[in-house]
């Protein structure tokens, strides 16, 4: 019983969003034009690429289990070589927020500013320390830094116990991006192409085995902070959703000086712009650049009452509309397609006897937006998918879009056509599904993104081993963690 | 790799023989390395649309730092194979954009402005395309629509998401509408504002220097040698060899009579880029310096490269056309490039273009028709008001052609290294004698 209320609770992390968020993600990250116009050549501009969180990551340190590894990820597509280019704002306050009471509430902020334009610029920590107000407005932090230091290199506190490094890394995240895209646009059906029913790439042959995905963030760079602190001095937590082991939320967040109005003034109020907490929720539930902003400037404690509009809802094991729409019957109908074993698609990873009785599972799981990490969870056995969120923190080897993809083809309820006897074709009446009632193209291409459960960027003989995520770079065994920043091909 | 470029490595070669500076050579390596990495990026995954943009958005950037307009060749066959990938959703907006630009930097104003109109229509929110909505207004002379355009360049303020772009792109586009209508002082102030925008959000070096470069032209067309000079410094000490900063530097050193400072400054920035406005920049300082013989081999140059190759004919028709009226070469064949010019633009410098070739072939009525129109806004340029007097000489209206000149010597007594004599030595007798001693 309890196994099965755990992977209840799992699902909640599950998500179609995280088809959705990394969608988000990925749209987000500014596609920066600089170009050349006016009668004399005037530039154009770029986005704020140094203010775009890209991933945010959170595990306790393998080598020392008393100790939580944060870091946040900005500049997003740096180019090899070209370090010089990259900065952080120093108008900008950068946080890592962290609730141990579970009210999605900050209890303990990491704040980080940076001064100066050059590189290396001077990196300022404040905290771990209870924040002075909570929300989306934060006073600008003064008096003396726990750490302080020049970006590129690690630096510790007076004590020893605080790390931190600012620098570039290599982009740990992987995905396949391109197929991703064309698949949401139409151009195609799926990471890999199944019979003549279902368009996309070609299975191939690699060193290691077959593939067919192509890993968009290889061989980019881009800025981290990354901290690593004593969990005594974030926790001690909460009791975790399952009943055992402590948890703490954990989100980051970018915030710039309140606009001024009325010039004059020397405002410290800094208000957040960017927020991000488990991997693409924003991607995959804002909808419109407009949403997208709205969900990044507001908090995590409101996220339920904001948002859940936007999550569908999850199977359960009861029947919704008289067609059998339900998880074991979404088992069946995947397999029936060929689309839970090699060479069209990922083992299930949600068994078709999951036992789930409420349809606001992704909801509960993808709201509030942060990564809810267990304390008491010791690597390496610290995965745990879906026991509190998509999985457990976020680590950087974690293969979080394979994660996603199949917890939410197992779990999101779909319209399919009606009296095509595929469950979920039923009247739709109350329920908050995907609209794929012209399947197989499906109105929402996101049914479509998650059929498969993977990208298929691993050789097909590792798909089912989610704690790796082929990336391109080996990632460092000690802190900072992630790999060192990739030289020029 | 970069075909089409031959013809403009010879030109560098036939130019000069000074070498690229140490400096120059770093401030290139990040569009290198962009360049390098997304052609390896493109190897590895050919069917992905983001990086042929990302290509394209590199090989703009390319061309703007060295001047190169060979690169917008490029960048147009990279875009377009993003565009043949991805053209229809809300993820073409980028190559797009990028489009219009190219089209905007090859003088295809129109295709610039239907490019990007088209971005807005993808729905992303995104408003920075107005800038070259604009700027392709702009050129046809449609000042205020394309004033509409650059106040749409605003942050909405129901949005949390900060945009310094958009101040930046506002700032440095009506800046330039201001000096087209007059407005020197204001002109200078937003453009001094858009060098701070620039800066506080670190903008990539060539966009900070060209901001300062043109914050600096806007103080030489002031008169105001002394902040001209400081915002060049300023701009090559951001982007050392920045050919823009050099030329410009090289006219206000021609300005102060540092002759031989000026002909080093214009062999630099020719060095970087031989455009063809260099080189007849350079023959003019030869020329008052008395070296008739360089100022010749200068002059040769011109048409050497504005004959490049096709697209050089399209991006130097106009300052062609001024060249060879300027020195009273080739006349007809100027008033036929100025008359076409003006198919494609018609902004107040193609007018003056058109004035100023049709008064060198003696069609001084019909010049001084066209020259109206080319100060129809009211700009503050001492060029135009020297055009003008000229124009007005010939048609014998004394008190207009005496205005106009002391108006462009007011502006700036030192505007232009051989005009400002000649509008003095026209208006010294002018001013104690009569008016039919005004004679070319």
């Amino acid at each position: 019983m309890s196994h099965s209320m755990n992977f209840t609770r799992v699902l909640k992390g599950i998500l179609l969003l995280c088809a959705a968020a990394l969608i988000g993600t990925l749209i987000f990250r500014p596609t920066g034009h600089i170009m050349a116009a006016d009668h004399r050549d005037a530039p154009t501009v770029d986005g704020l690429p140094e203010g775009d969180i890209t991933d945010v990551f959170t595990f306790l340190d393998p080598n020392d289990p008393t100790r939580v590894f944060l870091a946040m990820n900005v500049n997003p597509f740096a180019i090899p070589a070209s370090s010089s280019t990259y900065r952080y704002s120093p108008d900008f306050l950068y946080e890592f927020k962290i609730d141990n009471t579970g009210d999605a509430v900050e209890d303990v902020v990491i704040q980080v500013m940076f001064a100066g334009t050059g590189v290396p610029q001077t990196v300022n920590v404040f905290g771990p320390t209870a924040p002075s107000s909570t929300g989306i407005q934060a006073s600008k932090p003064m008096g003396t830094p726990t750490v302080t230091g020049l970006t590129g290199q690690t630096l510790t506190d007076s004590s020893g116990q605080i790390q931190l490094f600012a620098g570039q890394r290599d982009d740990p995240f992987v995905f396949d991006f391109s197929q991703f895209t064309n698949i949401l646009n139409n151009n195609q059906d799926l990471f890999r192409a199944v019979g003549t029913s279902f368009r996309g790439r070609p299975t191939q042959t690699g060193a290691n085995g077959l593939f067919s995905g192509v890993d968009s963030f290889a061989g980019f760079n881009l800025s981290t902070i990354a901290v690593e602190v004593p969990k005594s001095m974030l926790g001690p937590g909460f009791t975790c959703i399952t009943g055992s082991g402590h948890c703490i939320n954990v989100w980051a967040t970018v915030s710039r000086p309140q606009v001024q109005v009325q010039g004059g003034s020397n405002s410290t109020l800094m208000v957040q712009f960017e927020r991000m907490g488990q991997e693409g929720f924003n991607t995959v539930f804002g909808t419109t650049p407009a949403v997208k902003d709205q969900i990044n400037a507001t908090a995590p404690a409101d996220d339920m009452k904001n948002w859940s509009s936007l999550v569908p809802d999850a199977l359960t094991t009861t029947d919704n509309d008289g067609t059998g729409n339900t998880i074991a019957n979404r088992a069946a109908l995947l397999t029936n397609l060929g689309l839970t074993a090699t060479p069209n698609g990922a083992a299930l990873i949600i068994p078709a006897n999951f036992n789930n009785t409420t349809k606001d599972l992704l909801r509960i799981a993808l709201l509030p937006d942060v990564l809810r990490l267990n304390l008491d969870a010791l690597p390496p056995n610290d995965l745990l998918i879906g026991q509190f969120g998509l999985q457990n923190g976020r680590r950087l080897g974690d293969d979080v879009i394979d994660i996603a993809l199949q917890l939410l083809r197992s779990l999101t309820d779909v319209q399919f056509p009606p009296n095509s006897q595929i469950p979920g074709s039923g009247p739709l009446g109350s329920r908050a599904a995907l609209n794929c009632t012209n399947y197989p193209s499906c109105q929402d291409r996101r049914v479509l993104v998650v059929l498969q459960g993977t990208d298929f960027i691993k050789p097909d003989s590792e798909l089912a081993n989610l704690a790796i995520s082929a990336n391109d770079a080996t990632f460092n065994t000690t802190f900072p963690f992630l790999a060192s920043p990739h030289a020029m091909p | 790799m970069f075909p089409g470029m031959t013809a403009m490595r010879i030109a560098i070669l036939v130019c000069l023989s000074l070498c690229v500076p140490a400096g120059l050579r770093a401030q290139r390596e990040p569009t290198d390395n962009a360049i390098k990495f997304y052609q390896w990026k493109i190897a590895r995954d050919p069917t992905d649309f983001f990086n042929y943009d990302r290509l394209g958005a590199a090989y703009i950037r390319k061309g703007r730092e060295t001047g190169d307009i060979t690169y917008y060749d490029l960048a147009e066959k990279s875009l377009a194979k993003s565009l043949a990938l991805e053209s229809t959703h809300r993820e073409a907006i980028s190559a797009t954009v990028h489009l219009a630009s190219v089209y905007f930097s090859e003088h295809r104003f129109n295709e610039a402005l239907t490019q990007a109109q088209r971005s807005l229509t993808f729905g992303t929110g995104d408003l920075s395309p107005y800038a070259t909505i604009g700027d392709a207004l702009l050129e046809m002379g449609n000042y205020k629509e394309a004033e509409a355009a650059y106040s749409k360049l605003q942050q909405d303020e129901q949005s949390p998401a900060p945009h310094a772009g958009l101040a930046y792109l506002q700032a440095t586009r009506m800046s330039s509408l201001e000096f087209l209508r007059g407005n020197t002082r204001e002109s200078i102030r937003l453009m001094r504002k858009a060098v701070e925008t620039a800066i506080a959000s670190q903008m990539p070096n060539e966009s900070v220097a060209w901001t300062q470069f043109s914050l600096g032209e806007e103080y030489f067309q002031a008169g105001d040698l002394k902040n001209a000079e400081a915002a060049e410094q300023d701009a090559l000490t951001t982007y050392p060899g920045y050919h823009r900063a050099l030329a410009e530097l090289a006219k206000i050193r021609s300005a102060q009579n540092r002759l031989r400072d000026s002909i080093e400054l214009y062999k630099k920035a020719l060095a970087v880029i031989p455009l063809p406005v260099y080189a007849a920049a350079l023959g003019d300082v030869y020329t008052k310096a008395g070296l008739a013989a360089e100022a010749k081999k200068q002059y040769d140059l011109v048409e050497f490269i504005a004959h490049l190759n096709a697209l050089s004919k399209t991006v130097y028709n106009r300052e062609l056309a001024m060249f060879y009226a300027d020195h009273s070469m080739k006349l007809k064949a100027a008033l036929e490039i100025a008359q076409k010019e003006l198919e494609i633009r018609r902004d107040i410098y193609t007018w003056d273009c058109l004035a100023w070739t049709l008064y060198r072939n003696g069609r001084v009525p019909e010049a001084a028709d066209a020259m109206s129109k080319a100060m129809a806004q009211g700009t503050r340029d001492a060029l135009l008001f020297f055009h003008a007097g000229m124009i007005y000489l010939a048609l014998h209206d004394e008190g207009k052609a005496r205005e106009n000149l002391t108006r462009a010597l007011a502006i700036n007594p030192r505007f232009h290294v051989l005009y400002a004599d000649v509008a003095e030595r026209t208006l010294r007798p002018a001013e104690t004698t009569s008016a039919g001693n005004l004679e070319r």
